[in-house]
């Protein structure tokens, strides 16, 4: 074996780890994006403005062992546009794709809020969806938790949810 | 190609051996249709829905370990396949009716199913049926149910997965699982069938 080849599997080791880890984030970005659209597909609304700042604030006073948080604002929805109730599950499921698992739902007709968490396993992380609705707005936040923080939405999933970030920072 | 042949029916009659001894017996589904009490949703004041898949329970076994009041919740869910709560609050008495119950219960009867009659919980009034399903052949645990009722809630879990029924009080409060406190009596079980009897 030459030098040359000695050297490549580790050159392309270090290259593989350094452009797969911006990548890997691009398609939670792109993914995310993606659900973003067919909201405001569905509802003919544009997501609010300068939320691309509010993501970076938002990582920047993030709780330990949340990271990659994106979130997007919708308000003035036309509440005519929410399926009926034996739909919107399959609505939502359609909205966030197939790759997010359904985890948490809770359904409020006292504060008028339903919460949505879904689930994507990324090795030893995973990616949760939090949607809120209420009857004209909306609040999507995407975070990547990590084991720990996993475990206490394992714990006890629906005080975690009533407290995600989507409830208290978006759709209220 | 006689040699392919016997290769090809020797790894038939394996794979059949493999399944027959590792699958449930046929129509054996631990798995209930809790969306049977969607219709409760538009008079509950709160619906809870949690579903917990093995990846996810798996995960929360590693971390639980951690802390050693949770080592029993950890040795409980370490090896389950999923955990399904749904969770109906009404503001006032009398939004569910028995039927509703009933269409729970009635899954609760097909075959493997038994009613564990020595667990009740300790408020009064309060229903708390615990039902388990067993595998017909080996007798192990495929699965548990649990219909939790008082006047103004309802609340179905379901296990998927060998559990420990005398264990169970350690998962109470966790995962969207009530706290019911359950309380054991006598360990006896009865065939679900039966499930109108008294406790």
């Amino acid at each position: 074996m030459t030098r040359r080849n000695r050297i490549s599997p580790t050159l392309w080791g270090l290259a593989g780890l350094l452009l797969l880890s911006p990548v890997a984030s691009r398609a939670g970005d792109r993914q995310f994006d993606a659900i973003v659209q067919r909201i405001q597909s569905h509802y003919q609304k544009r997501p609010m403005r300068f939320m691309g700042l509010a993501s970076f604030v938002a990582n920047r006073a993030r709780p330990e062992g949340i990271r990659n948080i994106k979130l997007a604002t919708f308000e003035d929805l036309d509440s005519s546009r929410h399926p009926a109730d034996p739909d919107f599950d399959a609505f939502m499921q359609e909205i966030v794709g197939p790759e997010f698992h359904p985890f948490v739902k809770v359904r409020s007709r006292r504060d008028g809020e339903q919460t949505f968490v879904y689930a994507k396993e990324l090795g030893q992380a995973f990616n949760l969806l939090v949607v809120t609705l209420e009857s004209d707005e909306a609040c999507v936040v995407q975070m990547r938790v990590n084991p720990e923080e996993m475990s206490k939405w394992v714990d006890d999933p629906p005080a975690m949810s009533r407290n995600a970030p989507a409830s208290h920072s978006g759709a209220r | 190609m006689k040699n392919l042949i016997k290769a090809g029916t020797l790894i038939g009659a394996l794979l059949v051996l493999v399944m027959s001894t590792s699958q449930p017996a046929f129509g054996q589904n631990p798995r209930l249709k809790i969306n049977n009490l969607e219709k409760l949703s538009s008079k509950a004041a709160e619906v809870v829905d949690v579903t917990l898949d093995e990846s996810m329970l798996k995960l929360a076994s590693k971390f639980l370990a951690a802390e050693r009041d949770e080592a029993e919740a950890r040795e409980l869910i370490k090896d389950l396949k999923g955990v399904y709560v749904k969770s109906f609050e009404f503001d006032k008495e009398g939004e569910y009716s028995q039927e509703d119950v009933e269409a729970i219960r009635s899954q609760l009867t097909a075959p493997g199913w038994t009613k564990v009659v020595g667990v009740r919980s300790k408020h009064d009034g309060d229903v708390a049926e615990v039902y388990l399903m067993t595998e017909s052949n080996t007798r192990n645990i495929l699965g548990l149910a649990i219909i939790a009722a008082d006047p103004e809630t309802l609340t179905v879990v379901n296990i998927i997965g060998p559990i420990d029924v005398d264990k169970l009080s350690a998962l109470e409060g966790k995962m969207g699982i009530p706290r019911l406190d359950l309380e054991k009596g006598k360990a006896s079980k009865k065939p679900a069938a039966s499930h109108d009897e008294k406790k």
